[in-house]
């Protein structure tokens, strides 16, 4: 088991935060990177909520394929939220804990520090520290 | 989601919420406006001023709002409009307001409230007619739909500071926000 | 202890003031007055007794008088200011008991922690009509309304107090008194 790497992007698609923990092999390089990732994620979402029975539309929350899984969570604020681990994590609604990461360290360290500027990358060593700890503590690392 | 349940879901996060004495807030909210009329000396360019502040925490404010209050999600202009008024002024200024006054189209309603915690122990001055003293809360809610793809106008009509007996804040939805897809330049 | 009928000031001693008799004139308070700690006045009220009348001068000039009277009076207030820092702490609640007799009119002292100045003056018919605790709790509420006041952001400190709602609330509290 493992995670490989972490995202955050905003509305907009700017990456707001990257972070990898062990990732054997990059597809593009650096920016393109994570505009693919914006890019897919995007399609994705809109496909998902076409295919929704309830008008409130829904994103999803992973998908898997034979060497990773992808897991995702979007406030309605439009911050996306994602991580990829080994295929092999347990089944764990990890779209949960990426939730509570927004609540616990994403809104108190980010959203109300003043000096932080909406749509900039977050340097905040705390935020990132909690990143770091909270990836670490899933069952799944 | 009913108007009782979320009434309860306002009271649930008003306590979770971290309190701060009122007269703390009313009186660093009276001397920042005091002194916006001093820097300005005009009342329409200090309602603007104010909007806009509004509007900076707003976009912030949204993010703790959706963390913390457990908020349904809306499917209608209609339930945005109760969730700001039950939930999202308990949660954050302790009192909550009510929603009425709609229009026919449905675009446009009010949030009436008698209880302003910014505006206590407040008199204003003659002079000041022409301010909306707490126009901030104007721009928070502005600044907080908006974060949500709901472009709207939010502005004061009543105020018990100029004598009228309650607060009414009309919010009009100018347009629902389109998510534009990733710019491909490759 | 002498009760002048005159316009003099005329000081009288603070441990005097007992349980009154007599007659008491009703709409008592005939005076309410804030003073700052430079003695500069920030609100000064004249109240109508019971028949609504003011005695045969105009408004403006009983106005004069009274500001003249409650003047007058601040030199007593600073004596008993000497003898107040002498008390204790905790015997000191700033009341600064009955500071003089003049004509018709009773002058009560009270000053605040942070140094403001509160004189009422009541109708009556000599030092002893009131006693010291109603006294007190006329000036508690006094003190009430000038917090509320200083707590609007337009009150500027050390500037006359112009608040249509704290002249309310003092003439609420003047009409409450009787």
């Amino acid at each position: 088991m493992a995670v490989y790497c972490f995202y955050l992007f905003d509305r907009a698609g700017r990456l707001l935060c990257y972070r990898e923990w062990s990732r054997a092999r990059r597809t593009h390089a650096g920016e393109d990177d994570a505009k693919s990732m914006f890019g897919l994620l995007f399609a994705l979402r809109n496909f998902c909520s076409k295919l929704s029975p309830s008008p409130l539309g829904g994103s999803p929350k992973y998908y898997i394929t034979e060497t990773y899984a992808l897991h995702h969570h979007e406030t309605p604020t439009g911050l996306r939220f994602l991580l990829l681990t080994s295929p092999d994590f347990g089944g764990a609604d990890i779209s949960r804990d990426l939730r509570d990461l927004y609540a616990d360290a994403y809104v108190p360290y980010v959203v109300k520090n003043p000096l932080s500027v909406r749509g900039e990358v977050i340097r905040v060593p705390a935020f990132l520290g909690r990143l770091d700890s909270y990836v670490r503590n899933l069952s799944c690392f | 989601m009913s108007k009782a349940s979320l009434s309860k879901l306002g009271d649930a996060a008003f306590e979770r919420t971290d309190k701060v004495s009122a007269e703390l807030l009313a009186l660093t909210y009276g001397s920042f406006v005091r002194q916006l009329l001093i820097d300005y000396e005009d009342a329409e360019e200090v309602n603007a001023q104010l909007a806009k502040m509004g509007y900076n925490i707003g976009v912030r404010l949204v993010d703790d709002f959706l963390a913390k209050s457990n908020a349904p999600p809306c499917a209608s202009f209609a339930d945005t409009a109760d969730i700001v008024a039950k939930v999202a002024f308990k949660m954050f200024l302790g009192v909550p307001a009510l929603v009425g006054s709609w229009s026919s189209d449905r675009r446009t309603f009010s949030l009436v409230f008698t209880d302003n915690p910014l505006a206590e122990f407040t008199e204003l001055p003659e002079k000041w007619g022409g301010v909306w003293y707490s126009n901030v809360l104007c721009g928070v809610i502005k600044g907080a739909l908006e974060m949500v793809q709901m472009e709207v106008d939010a502005r004061f009509v009543r105020c018990t500071l100029r004598g009228e007996d309650l607060n009414e804040i009309r919010v009009t939805l100018l347009q629902v926000l389109q998510e534009k897809p990733p710019v491909d330049d490759e | 202890m002498a009760t002048s009928s005159g316009a003099g000031v005329t000081s009288t001693s603070r441990s005097g003031a007992g349980v009154g008799s007599g007659s008491r004139p009703v709409g008592r308070v005939a005076c309410a007055a804030v003073i700052n700690h430079n003695n500069a006045p920030l609100f000064l009220k004249v109240f109508k007794d019971a028949a609504g009348s003011l005695p045969r001068q105009t408004d403006a000039v009983v106005r004069m008088q009274m500001h003249e009277v409650v003047y007058n009076s601040l030199d007593v207030v600073e004596e008993r200011l000497v003898a107040l820092r002498a008390q204790s702490a905790r015997d000191n609640d700033g009341f600064l008991g009955c500071l003089a007799v003049v004509g018709p009119m009773s002058l009560y002292g009270f000053v605040t922690n942070t140094h403001l100045k509160f004189i009422i003056a009541l109708r009556s018919t000599g030092p002893h009509d009131y006693k010291d605790s109603t006294v007190k709790a006329l000036f508690r509420k006094l003190h009430a309304a000038v917090i509320g006041a200083f707590l609007n952001p337009f009150t500027l400190p050390d500037a006359p107090i112009v608040s249509a709602g704290f002249e309310a609330r003092v003439d609420e509290i003047a009409r409450r008194f009787g």
